[in-house]
């Protein structure tokens, strides 16, 4: 934990590191709201519950 | 300053994953296999082009139809087993809540691809309910994207896709988001004049939904573990004699699984469901009718098929007499949809596939309604017949 918050902290101080992390959130927010209506069913479509005849 | 620096980059960044998923995708649309061709899920059904793809293959066969399609499969009596290496490739289309209004809207949606071709509809009739299908079956099969295609065929004669648009909207109304959608695909596709916006937005909105449902389709391919690609290459009819095998087999499992209930089906199906309906009086009793809003939309698929010189072959398929009998639905009755269907399937010049008389056929349906064992073989033989009726 020590270890992992030293790293977190030398991280914070690195401008460049920091902009990529930046790079990397925003990214991953754009590409996993494509994904997610690329691949998601139709919003506008009903349940259909299916009985048997 | 330092975070909208940030956001553009990845901005930047997501539009080239972007590029690079559509070039992926337009790249890795699968090609015919029996697996595939055969495999019911409505992220095949939607996508436009994967369909177009399938039926841009040589000696594909286009099956719509609705729940008939999935049960019994793996039984080793339906089209997914039946017709590995053989030279008609079935592409089913349809699932439970599929009727004839898809299925016209579906035919219609392929002109290059279906034009002169041999198309097959399985008419269930359980169909037939007063108003025909059901606005939730009708929403849940519903595609934008064969729908835009349909708008667009030039084949197609606006009063037929006016009677389509006139069913669509009508099904939908309680779609508030599809019913939008849909009165927004008529408007620029059937309207007046466009603007240059209302064409940026049609493009973009029309682009979407191709590359949503092309998506949608890999991903369940890769979900379900179906190739994108032909598996073997061989090509070889069916050995005439290799259906009498078939037969043989369906009757030989008949007898061991389907021969010890009242009703011609499955015995553990009858013991599961139908034998307590049954001892305690729990059937629901069968509204069907033979002036059902569904002969209208049957009209409405075979008029599309005429207009693009398809030549159907609609396959009639039969009530299980037996379970009907219990329920109360008489045999008068249940000709009359058949007679109804018949009538219908003349007056267009289609071929028609009566299986009415296989009501009582033993070892022939599945459950109350579904075809099973020799039920199967005899409906994958007929059509296997009729593919190659012009070659004789």
């Amino acid at each position: 934990m020590k270890r992992f918050m030293s790293f977190i902290t030398k991280v914070k101080n690195k401008e460049r590191a920091v902009f990529f992390g930046k790079v990397i959130f925003f990214y991953l927010i754009l590409l996993g709201l494509w994904l997610y209506f690329m691949v998601t069913r139709d919003s506008g479509a009903p349940a259909f519950i299916y009985e048997q005849f | 300053m330092k975070s909208i620096k940030a956001f553009l980059a990845a901005l930047v960044l997501f539009g080239v994953t972007v590029v690079c998923m559509h070039v992926y995708v337009n790249t890795h649309l699968p090609s015919y296999n029996l697996r595939y061709g055969t495999w019911v899920e409505q992220a095949k059904f939607n996508s436009n082009e994967g369909l177009r793809k399938l039926m841009q293959e040589k000696d594909s066969l286009l099956i719509l139809g609705s729940s008939e399609l999935k049960h019994g499969q793996k039984s080793g009596f339906h089209a997914d087993t039946i017709f590995q290496d053989a030279d008609m490739k079935p592409v089913f289309v349809g699932q439970a809540g599929y009727q004839s209004l898809i299925a016209a809207i579906t035919a219609g949606s392929m002109p290059e691809e279906l034009s002169g071709k041999k198309v097959v509809l399985l008419v269930s009739p359980q169909w037939y309910k007063k108003k025909g299908v059901t606005a939730s079956a009708f929403g849940n099969s519903f595609s934008e994207s064969n729908f835009i295609s349909f708008l667009k065929n030039p084949y197609i004669s606006d009063k037929t896709k006016q009677y389509v648009i006139k069913r669509v909207k009508k099904l939908t109304k309680n779609q508030e988001l599809m019913h939008q959608r849909i009165i927004q695909d008529v408007d620029w596709y059937m309207g007046e004049k466009l603007t240059a916006d209302q064409i940026l937005r049609k493009d973009l909105h029309t682009g979407l939904i191709r590359e949503k449902s092309k998506t949608r389709l890999l991903a369940k391919m890769t979900l379900a573990g179906i190739p994108g690609q032909e598996e073997t290459g061989k090509e070889l009819s069916i050995d005439p004699l290799e259906w009498g095998k078939l037969w043989a087999k369906a009757e030989k499992k008949g007898e061991k699984y389907a021969g010890h209930n009242p009703y011609g089906m499955y015995d553990a199906v009858y013991k599961k469901k139908y034998q307590s309906l049954a001892e305690e009086g729990q059937i629901r009793k069968p509204d069907y009718k033979a002036d059902s809003a569904e002969a209208k939309d049957l009209t409405c698929f075979l008029k599309i098929c005429k207009q693009q010189k398809i030549q159907p072959l609609v396959v009639m398929l039969p009530f299980n007499g037996c379970w009907y009998d219990e329920t109360g639905y008489d045999s008068t009755k249940r000709q009359a949809i058949y007679d109804k269907t018949k009538a219908v399937a003349e007056k267009y010049g289609a071929s028609y596939l009566d299986l009415s008389d296989e009501e009582y056929a033993p070892y022939s349906f599945e459950d109350g309604s579904h075809p099973g064992l020799k039920g199967l073989v005899n409906i994958n033989e007929k059509i296997y017949e009729f593919y190659h009726e012009s070659e004789k």
